[in-house]
């Protein structure tokens, strides 16, 4: 199912031809409020900002800490037989340098899930955030950079970095079908959901 | 000015009548076509209401000051803006209570289209409050995302 086609007009991410999986690649364009980024006790108006969370185990990567996030993985990877700590903690090795090169764009939250039983990842300090992209496959080694934006992707990017002032724009790829996390409604919604 | 950045973006610069000391910020959200994708958001803190549901909500605010009890008068609410928010069972801080605020059904964008540290609107912000470039960016938006229903979130800061 292309469900590209259906939610979103035209074609803004160039998505490589080799899927190797069945599950969905998702590409968000995420617009952080850069003076919270560099210092979140910044003096900006109170609650201009939203965040977007998602399961740990959905993220694939971020171009703005992607090269980080690989190096670390490598790193871990190779203490993975010595180091004790990695064995009992509860995210796996890429999960983990995801964590600790994400910050200041990406953490593990605080938030839970009322379902899910795996923690969540947040990108704080956003202006917002927009589905630019729906691939109905997965990739081995693939995330989205700018260079993968189409023509109108790169227009779509560039007229985003203009409307509010300090806007750091990331490119956030995840993998996985449905929604971000699932909405769970009270039990007096459920039946209209 | 406390801040020296202009966070007006896609709001007409306000005259010289301001309504109160609120801040006020206007959100744009793109309501997901299918539950099957998108993203699940925090609704805006202290949300005043959206362009599309503002008359509705006012009639409810008027049976309020009629003698409508506020319990009603809060499930009136959540009834009127149930298409974008519901009630939050979804999440959960690490005391596992869950944050008060509502959540939106999944959408597909959300994003800050203005900031201002005052109130100068007595209603709702709308399509026709937008500057031409914010007219501009809404239709672009309404183009990208065909099927979706955008609403304009208007937050008060206080």
């Amino acid at each position: 199912m292309n469900t590209s086609v259906q939610v979103i007009q035209g074609r803004l991410v160039d998505f490589p031809a080799d899927g190797v999986g069945h599950d969905r690649t998702e590409v968000w364009l995420l617009a952080y409020a850069g003076q919270l980024i560099r210092d979140s006790y910044a003096d900006v108006p109170l609650e201009i900002t939203t965040q977007l969370l998602f399961p740990v185990d959905r993220f694939v990567g971020l171009d703005l800490t992607w090269e980080q996030h690989q190096k670390r993985y490598t790193e871990l990877l190779q203490c993975v037989e010595t180091d004790p700590i990695l064995h009992t903690n509860y995210l796996t090795a890429y999960e983990l340098a995801a964590v600790e090169t994400g910050r200041p764009y990406l953490d593990i939250s605080t938030t839970e899930h009322a379902q899910l039983n795996r923690p969540l990842m947040v990108a704080p300090h956003l202006y917002g955030a927009f589905l630019i992209g729906i691939s109905s496959v997965s990739y081995a080694d693939w995330h989205c950079t700018r260079r993968d934006l189409t023509e109108h992707g790169q227009a779509f990017y560039e007229r985003v970095k203009r409307i509010l002032p300090s806007t750091v724009l990331g490119l956030l790829t995840l993998r996985g079908t449905g929604t971000l996390v699932p909405l769970v409604l009270e039990e007096s919604d459920e039946s209209d959901a | 000015m406390r801040h020296k950045k202009n966070y007006s973006g896609f709001l007409n610069p306000p005259g010289e009548c301001r309504i109160s000391d609120e801040g006020e910020r206007v959100w744009l959200f793109v309501r997901s076509p299918t539950d099957t994708v998108g993203a699940i958001v925090m609704e805006p803190y202290e949300t005043l209401a959206t362009d599309r549901t503002y008359d509705t909500e006012c009639v409810a605010y008027y049976a309020l000051e009629l003698g409508l009890s506020f319990e009603e008068y809060r499930r009136k609410i959540e009834r009127i803006r149930e298409p974008l928010f519901v009630p939050n069972a979804t999440f959960r801080n690490d005391y596992g209570s869950f944050y008060e605020e509502m959540v939106s059904r999944p959408v597909l964008a959300v994003f800050l289209m203005g900031a201002f540290e005052k109130r100068y609107h007595e209603q709702v912000y709308t399509y026709d409050d937008l500057t031409d470039e914010g007219k501009a960016f809404y239709d672009f938006i309404q183009v990208l995302y065909p099927e979706s229903e955008l609403y304009l979130v208007t937050a008060l800061e206080t």
